[in-house]
């Protein structure tokens, strides 16, 4: 199954790179978000001096973007494959449509890191934070962070396909569950890391893996009947 | 090969095949004709594995298409009116990604003697994108073959295509069927089906009206037959 998951994620990313549509999308989405954040920042008079040593406020700003920016990526997750009806070439292969899944999680979570990084590029360009010199332990939770969000992303993905609400359907499958799973202890694990307290990233990093595994073994389970007819 | 028992598909209330039997024998062409809604499409897509039959059974070399799909598969092509092919990879990154999937790896020589069998080695670095339509066909029927299927499925075939490339694909599929193939096909067009499968079934609204041997009714004969089965609609 791994090398059939295997070849669906490097279609993907073979597509994205040539059309760079969805990237670039994310990027830029990202880009904007971040600045209005500054400038609302700004508008409410937190200054240069405060958002320095602002451990608090950095963490929800920069998992806010990368959700707000996944979530956008994750609206076209299956938009490839409704060209031309690829999916039924796909779900004609002689594998278990785990295999889809993987592969999409794969091709989901590798751009979706990627925007991370550029947050963090766009967080250091526009707000006056240094991460505390944490860069290390902030990139592990963004890994964390990002693929609990493509793992339970994808499947809301599959379910909101075919829908022609899917624009409306995705985000309310999804940040329901994502939020007490992925999105708040995401944030808690940053702000604990920022704040150099190692247990409660901990506590909260456990809660992110826990939620992973659980979406990822449901959603190989599931996958089959999503798109029976 | 392929058989058929007491298949009924329902969407909601909706009937789209109702109580369905026939068999397929090796080197057979089997063509369903009849009008827009008959149920061809749905017939293909539940032997395909790709819509589970509300009753009945469907067996592809014995093995059932609802218990062991992946089976079922392993011994199908299909090439449905959407062609099933990503427009922005050429036609052997398509087959090279699709051989992978379907546990059909091919080289690079083979994956040429493959295309050179469909005429479109020469356009094998060109994105789908680029292809006419008759040329997109011919790189899904590639597809198809890529893990060497017992029964190819294929939907409105003629579709599109000028007189040149049906004589072309009747050739190919009549090839198929000598090397002990078999073919099911859908389509509007009575006249090319009679000429090229050796059963004819016409659907209307679910059901197989009427069933005919190509050989023992001429084309005449079964055209009349077709338009008083479909329902006038032909």
């Amino acid at each position: 199954m791994m090398r059939e998951a295997l070849a669906i994620a490097g279609k993907d990313l073979v597509l994205e790179v040539r059309s760079k549509e969805r990237f670039a999308a994310m990027v830029l989405f990202s880009f904007v978000v971040v600045l209005a954040f500054r400038f609302s920042f700004d508008l409410f008079g937190i200054h240069e001096q405060r958002l320095a040593e602002s451990h608090f406020l950095i963490p929800p700003v920069l998992w806010a973007t990368v959700v707000f920016a996944a979530t956008l990526g994750l609206l076209t997750v299956f938009s490839k494959e409704e060209e031309n009806r690829c999916i039924d070439a796909l779900l004609l292969a002689p594998t278990p449509r785990a295999a889809l899944y993987v592969g999409k999680l794969i091709s989901s979570f590798l751009p979706f890191l990627a925007i991370a990084i550029f947050v963090m590029g766009f967080l250091a360009i526009f707000f006056p934070y240094d991460f505390r010199g944490e860069y290390l332990p902030v990139a592990g939770l963004l890994v964390l962070g990002t693929f609990g969000y493509a793992a339970l992303g994808v499947t809301a993905a599959a379910v909101s396909a075919t829908s022609r609400m899917r624009e409306v359907l995705l985000p309310v499958i999804m940040i329901p569950i994502a939020l007490f799973t992925i999105i708040v202890p995401s944030i808690n694990a940053t702000s604990d890391v920022l704040n150099s307290d190692a247990a409660g990233a901990l506590g909260e990093v456990r809660v992110i893996a826990i939620s992973s595994v659980i979406f990822v073994v449901v959603s190989m389970l599931v996958f089959d009947y999503l798109w029976e007819g | 090969m392929l058989e058929i028992t007491g298949l009924s598909k329902s969407f909601g209330e909706r009937k789209a095949l109702q109580g369905i039997d026939l068999s397929v024998g090796p080197g057979e062409i089997l063509a369903f004709l009849g009008p827009n809604g008959a149920g061809k499409t749905t017939l293909l897509k539940v032997v395909s594995t790709l819509l589970t039959p509300t009753s009945g059974s469907v067996r592809i070399d014995g093995f059932d298409v609802t218990e062991e799909p992946e089976e079922a598969r392993r011994r199908i092509g299909c090439v449905f009116h959407d062609f099933m092919l990503y427009d922005d990879l050429t036609v052997e990154e398509n087959l090279a990604f699709f051989g992978r999937l379907y546990h059909a790896r091919r080289n690079a020589q083979q994956l040429d003697a493959l295309l050179d069998r469909v005429g479109l080695l020469h356009r094998k670095v060109d994105r789908v994108a680029t292809l006419s339509r008759g040329m997109k066909q011919r790189v899904a029927l590639a597809r198809a073959m890529l893990n060497s299927p017992r029964l190819l499925l294929f939907d409105e075939p003629f579709t599109g295509l000028d007189e040149a490339a049906a004589e072309t694909l009747q050739r190919f599929l009549r090839s198929f069927a000598s090397a002990s193939g078999s073919v099911l096909l859908t389509s509007h067009d009575p006249r090319l089906a009679h000429g090229l499968a050796h059963r004819l079934l016409i659907l209307s609204q679910g059901r197989v009206a009427r069933e005919v041997r190509s050989d023992r009714v001429p084309l005449e004969a079964f055209l009349r037959e077709f338009r008083v089965a479909a329902g006038g609609a032909a």
